[in-house]
């Protein structure tokens, strides 16, 4: 009687991995669920200290392995850590850009946002616009 | 690699299981290779399960665990300290959040919710094998405090560090204490004088052996870290002989041929060359503008031995364990211009009236006239969506409706115009609102758009203000004076200490504390604390308790002599290294130095500085940066276990079904706790008191885990006790 | 462009408007008014000007006639500021502009100089009694004349002036046109607002303060008529004579009642009372009253041994006509018909 359900709807919405950071944008995401704002299963969390730590190969092992794109949640201005960290993590995107045009990676496929500590709206609307944006992507 | 994990997957009395199959997830992870216990439980954080926790990781020699729960923002501490009990080191311990992210987003699709929880797990088991054991960083601290800006916050926060026992260094680069509140004659709510509660402070300060001092005072350079940092001062001349006769130094007070610009009074008067801030300012010695007396050789001569006017500046070096940051704000200069400010004589700022009024005890003169009415033009320099001060100034309404108040107390015939955007005084300032209007002050609502114009026709000066609450009828205001509320700046001079300490400046420019509700007086500078209005507009009663605040942490981090900082900071794989210099070009905050290793140079990071923030991390074109428990392999390993497919029974499928279909809950075991409830219930009907008693739990855990339990079918109440207090349980 | 002038507080404040200051422009009192509508909202515009000063405004308003002041605003508002008795303020403070000769100011402003003009009408009934040596019959007869002249006198001399100077103030100045036909056409509002006032209907109060106005209104009016064209105190018709007496009994009683609730100060409109409140309910009761008693003496034919009382009615009837009427709050019968005569004029 076991049904294999891998292959569900879900995985049919594209897989976004979302890089958010310990102390501003992950508590938003964590109120999006807490408020049970609705947004596709296929979203996937990793939550740093700052955006400004992402490496660059990280994304391209993410998009290499499965997932249709990359989200950073940043601080922006936010940013406990570096008043610059909206500046560094935008050298990282493009660092990574980079990188997916050698492997002939849609530049798309990474995209950076800053999101606050109760931006719980504002996350769901990014994921759908987002989806929506890989969805229609064909590389 | 790890070889013995524990998983843990929570129920969480369904806020999880109602959507996510636990049961199943818990049985699937259990054939992984590495994976020796995996369960699913109820309440993972309840006492019963970590000491099952503790148990487990004990009699299955297990070298890492992950639970699988809520966000790790409530409970990630909670298992840190299981696993510390079990004698496990807490870097070995993951936390998955599969319920914020994953149970209650998505409690619209079940089974897909099913799925991502066992990608999450997956990623959090593929992380806790990668984990390293690490150690907190030990180090040890001095015990003494440096505060720069001896304000009220200031004061106060070094009088209660030295009653701690701390040395405390207070440093102020003003010749005299007291800072802003000196300035003004009364203070909300007490109508006490500033000046009086400068010198209360001082004279409280004074009775400290342990506080030392230091005015004219500025910092030139800060090295070392939290424990341990070198504060380099250099406290500027007073150009006073130490030894002058008091009597001397007053007279050379009175005599002194030349004026100079008055700071303390805001430009509004002039004062000798040879001046205190004002008659009682502290400490009682004055101080001389030398430049001033250069060509005065007449009156030097004549007070040689009283003067020293080849005093140098003296260098100092300080070691403070910890730093208050308390340096305080700006008033808003407004532009030449800005409703009429140096264009039109009587428009003044608030700052400048409270001056005024102090200086003029029976009447309000300003300019040679008398003044009879005065308009405030607030959120001048505050608020502005298209100006560089976006942040309500906070204080400026209670400010300006106390000064109005108190006007209309000292001078008699007084009428008080206010133009407003909102009024914003909040507490028990309200109070003061509504007694201003009572006493006849006019208040008038402008939008930022349509901004009051000050104009000046003939011999008077008007005000044009759309009114909103009559439509926006066009009035003129007739006002013999025109004060601007300013706002609260940034201090000009906060970028120097910033720069010095590394403390990040925010958008406003104020300096930016980690979490402004969680965190609210540290900065990500270890040992570096924000007190007072150098964080954001405060009035005295909100700047005390933030100084006050961070006092309290700094005395607490300084008690016990160490302080243990988080390992999760920086390394540099010596090997791969080739010291290009990009990490420490980027770092904020000086962590990265060249040294030497073996015959190259490479970098070093210093322990006690780096936050972890990972800054250097991508910038390494050697790739020899990790930043702990967020290595390479740790993040990989995490992508690899999100994509990873997975053969998950559809919830009913299975054995499940047959548990279920005896009423019972489909997990594994009941938890230590239902079980001892069950025990307690002896017969048929068991009230909670009851059940309490032979179990020897509390009622309330009782209570709470009764209503789980038949939610779960374990239990089922059967009617109330005779008294209708209690309703009666029995087994199912 | 108008100049904010807070010296207008201080001179409304004689007029008896208390601690508007302190409202903070909720607007409850607007939204819990009944009478007021989105074309016409009261009372919180009216206090805005106040508090500003804007008098050229406040005298181009009607909004201040078309308050019956039922209380409730000053009930609901939260900064205690009356916004109710501000209005009724503002009434006495256009009455005292609408008036050419300036005395109706005068006399809201200071009681000294009302009660002066109390005391010199009595003074003057009393040295025409002693002038015609008591005698009763020629006493009554100049009585009966006065009042027709000082009907029409008033009527000619203070009335048409000071209507003339409202028309100006509220239609004329702020540059409202008005058709001819229009003034012809909405004369209906007048004589409804006189008799009946029917807005007041409208009022949240409850429905008997209106039936007490009204039947005030009708006994006040037909007790006049009474007296004026049917000669009451002379008359041989029972008819007539039964008519006056029940005339001016309704008069005295229903006014008790007005005494009795400024006394109680119950509700909100009964809360501040000012002098020519009190001038205004007690002389009518006395009016009342003694032209009540002077027909029952006649009747028991006591009066010619007891010429007193007549002396008391005349007193009484000569202070409501000369001052009352035309300087007191009398004049509020008159006002509040045109204002929503004018009010009618302004609609478009």
């Amino acid at each position: 009687m076991s049904t294999t359900i891998n292959q569900s709807p879900a995985t049919k919405s594209p897989k976004i991995l979302v890089f958010s950071t310990d102390k501003i944008s992950d508590p938003g995401i964590d109120q999006a669920g807490l408020r049970k704002i609705h947004y596709a299963p296929s979203v996937y969390v990793i939550s740093l200290p700052c955006s400004s730590g992402i490496k660059p190969k990280w994304i391209l092992h993410a998009l290499e392995h499965g997932f249709d794109g990359v989200f950073i949640a940043a601080d922006g201005h936010e940013c406990s850590y570096s008043s610059r960290c909206a500046e560094h993590t935008n050298t990282i995107v493009e660092a990574s850009q980079e990188l997916m045009k050698e492997k002939n990676i849609n530049p798309r496929r990474v995209r950076m946002a800053a999101l606050c500590s109760v931006c719980a709206e504002p996350f769901a609307s990014h994921m759908e616009n987002y989806g929506k944006i890989l969805a229609s992507l064909e590389d | 690699m790890k070889q013995r994990i524990g998983v843990y997957i929570c129920h969480c009395g369904g806020n999880i299981s109602d959507y996510v199959d636990v049961e199943e997830l818990g049985k699937m992870f259990h054939q992984e290779e590495n994976v020796v216990v995996s369960k699913d439980v109820m309440f993972a954080c309840a006492d019963s399960n970590q000491k099952d926790m503790v148990a487990d990781i004990q009699a299955n020699n297990l070298d890492a665990i992950v639970v699988c729960s809520c966000s790790p923002k409530l409970h990630l501490h909670t298992f840190k300290n299981v696993a510390a009990r079990a004698g496990l080191n807490p870097s070995n311990y993951v936390q998955v959040n599969i319920r914020e992210q994953c149970s209650w987003p998505h409690s619209d699709r079940p089974r897909e919710a099913t799925v991502k929880a066992a990608g999450l797990i997956r990623a959090g088991i593929n992380r806790v094998s990668y984990s390293e054991s690490l150690e907190n960083i030990e180090l040890s601290v001095k015990k003494s405090a440096l505060v720069i800006g001896a304000g009220v916050s200031g004061m106060k926060a070094a009088i209660d560090l030295a009653r701690s026992g701390n040395e405390v260094f207070l440093i102020e680069k003003d010749f005299f204490v007291g800072g802003r509140i000196a300035q003004k004659e009364t203070l909300f709510p007490t109508n006490q004088n500033g000046k009086e509660v400068v010198a209360a402070l001082y004279n409280e300060m004074k009775k400290f052996p342990n506080i030392t001092i230091f005015t004219g005072a500025t910092v030139e350079k800060v090295s070392g870290s939290l424990g341990n940092f070198t504060v380099d001062i250099k406290v500027k001349p007073r150009y006073i002989n130490p030894n002058a006769d008091k009597k001397a130094v007053k007279r050379a007070m009175d005599e002194c041929p030349v004026n100079v610009h008055d700071d303390f009074n805001l430009g509004l008067v002039e004062r000798k060359a040879i001046y205190k801030n004002y008659p009682e300012a502290l400490p009682d010695v004055p101080v001389v503008v030398a430049e001033a007396l250069k060509d005065a050789t007449d009156f030097t001569g004549k007070f040689a031995s009283t003067l020293n006017l080849n005093e140098e500046a003296q260098t100092l070096s300080l070691i403070a364990g910890s730093v208050l940051v308390t340096t305080g704000y700006d008033h808003y200069q407004p532009k030449e211009g800005e409703y009429g400010y140096k264009t039109i004589s009587n428009v003044v700022t608030l700052p400048e009236l409270n001056r005024l009024m102090e200086m003029n005890p029976d009447k309000l003169v300003y300019n040679g006239k008398q003044i009879k009415s005065l308009a405030f033009i607030y959120c001048v320099g505050s608020r502005q969506t298209k100006g560089d001060n976006k942040y309500c100034s906070r204080q400026c309404c209670t400010s300006t409706i106390h000064t109005s108040l108190q006007l209309k107390e000292k001078y008699k015939d007084i009428q008080t115009y206010h133009l407003y955007r909102d009024i914003r005084t909040y507490g028990k300032q309200e109070l003061m609102y509504a007694e201003s209007s009572k006493q006849g002050d006019l208040y008038f609502k402008y939008e930022e758009k349509e901004m009051p114009v000050v104009s000046v026709d003939g011999k008077s000066t008007i005000v044009k203000v759309k009114d909103y609450l009559t439509a926006k009828k066009e009035m003129e205001i007739e006002a013999d004076l025109v004060v601007l509320v300013t706002s609260m700046v940034a201090r000009e001079d906060a970028t120097t200490i910033s720069e010095l300490f590394k403390i990040p400046i925010g958008r406003d420019k104020f300096f930016n504390e980690i979490h402004p509700k969680l965190k609210p007086v540290e900065t990500v500078i270890k040992g570096v604390y924000i007190g007072g209005t150098c964080q954001g507009p405060k009035n005295v009663s909100e700047s005390v308790q933030s100084s006050l605040a961070g006092a309290s942490k700094i005395t607490a981090l300084l008690k016990s002599g160490t302080v243990s900082v988080d390992p999760i900071i920086a390394r540099v794989d010596a090997d791969k290294c080739t010291w290009c210099g990009k990490c420490s070009d980027v770092c904020d905050y000086t962590a990265i130095k060249k040294v030497l290793f073996g015959e190259k140079h490479v970098a070093g990071v210093n322990k006690a500085v780096c936050t972890g923030c990972g800054i250097c991390a991508p910038v390494c074109p050697e790739n020899a940066i990790e930043i702990a428990q967020y290595t390479d392999n740790e993040i990989e390993s995490m992508i690899d276990g999100f994509v990873m497919d997975f053969d998950i029974k559809e919830k009913g499928a299975g054995k499940t079904v047959e548990v279920e279909e005896e009423g019972k809950v489909g997990m594994k075991e009941y938890p230590q706790v239902w079980r001892e409830i069950l025990a307690g219930m002896t017969d048929e009907k068991n009230t909670i008191p009851e059940i309490a008693t032979n179990s020897k739990l509390a009622s309330e855990l009782v209570t709470f885990h009764l209503m789980t339990m038949n939610r779960y079918g374990v239990v089922v109440p059967a009617g109330m006790d005779a008294k209708e207090t209690y309703y009666y349980y029995k087994v199912k | 462009m108008s100049r904010v002038n807070p010296k207008f507080a201080t001179e409304l404040s004689k007029y008896g408007s208390s601690d508007f200051n302190a409202c903070f422009n909720c607007g409850n009192c607007t939204a819990t008014c009944s009478l007021s509508t989105a074309d016409s909202s009261f009372p919180r515009e009216m206090i805005r000007y106040t508090t500003l000063g804007l008098e050229d405004d406040i005298k181009a308003s009607l909004k201040p006639w078309e308050c019956y002041y039922c209380g409730e605003c000053s009930s609901e508002c939260p900064r205690q500021a009356e916004p109710g008795e501000l209005m009724m303020s503002l009434r006495r403070w256009l009455t005292a502009k609408y008036d050419w000769t300036g005395l109706s100011g005068l006399m809201y402003k200071s009681l000294p100089l009302s009660i002066a003009a109390f005391v010199l009408t009595f003074v003057g009934v009393l040295a025409f009694a002693f002038n015609a040596d008591f005698d009763l019959e020629h006493m009554m007869h100049v009585g009966h004349l006065f009042e027709a002249i000082a009907i029409a006198s008033i009527m000619v001399v203070i009335f048409v002036p000071n209507i003339i100077r409202m028309w100006y103030f509220t239609i004329v100045k702020p540059g409202t046109k008005v058709p001819f036909k229009k003034y012809v056409s909405s004369m209906g509002e007048f004589f409804v607002t006189m008799f009946v006032q029917k807005r007041a209907l409208d009022c949240d109060d409850n429905r008997f303060r209106w039936f007490e106005h009204f039947i005030l209104v009708i006994g006040y009016l037909s007790l006049l008529f009474t007296t004026v064209f049917m000669d009451w105190f002379s008359t041989q018709y029972l008819a007539v004579n039964i008519f006056g007496y029940v005339m001016s009994a309704i008069v005295f009683i229903v006014t008790v009642d007005f005494v009795n609730s400024r006394m109680k100060k119950k509700k909100a409109l009964n809360k501040h009372s000012q002098p020519s409140d009190w001038f205004f309910v007690i002389w009518l009761f006395l009016m009342g009253l003694t032209a009540f008693m002077t027909r029952l003496f006649i009747d028991l034919n006591i009066l010619e041994t007891n010429k007193w009382l007549y002396i008391l009615h005349f007193t009484v009837l000569v202070q409501w006509a000369l001052i009352i009427v035309p300087f007191g709050k009398w004049t509020h019968f008159l006002y509040r018909s045109f204002a929503m005569y004018f009010a009618k004029l302004k609609e478009k």
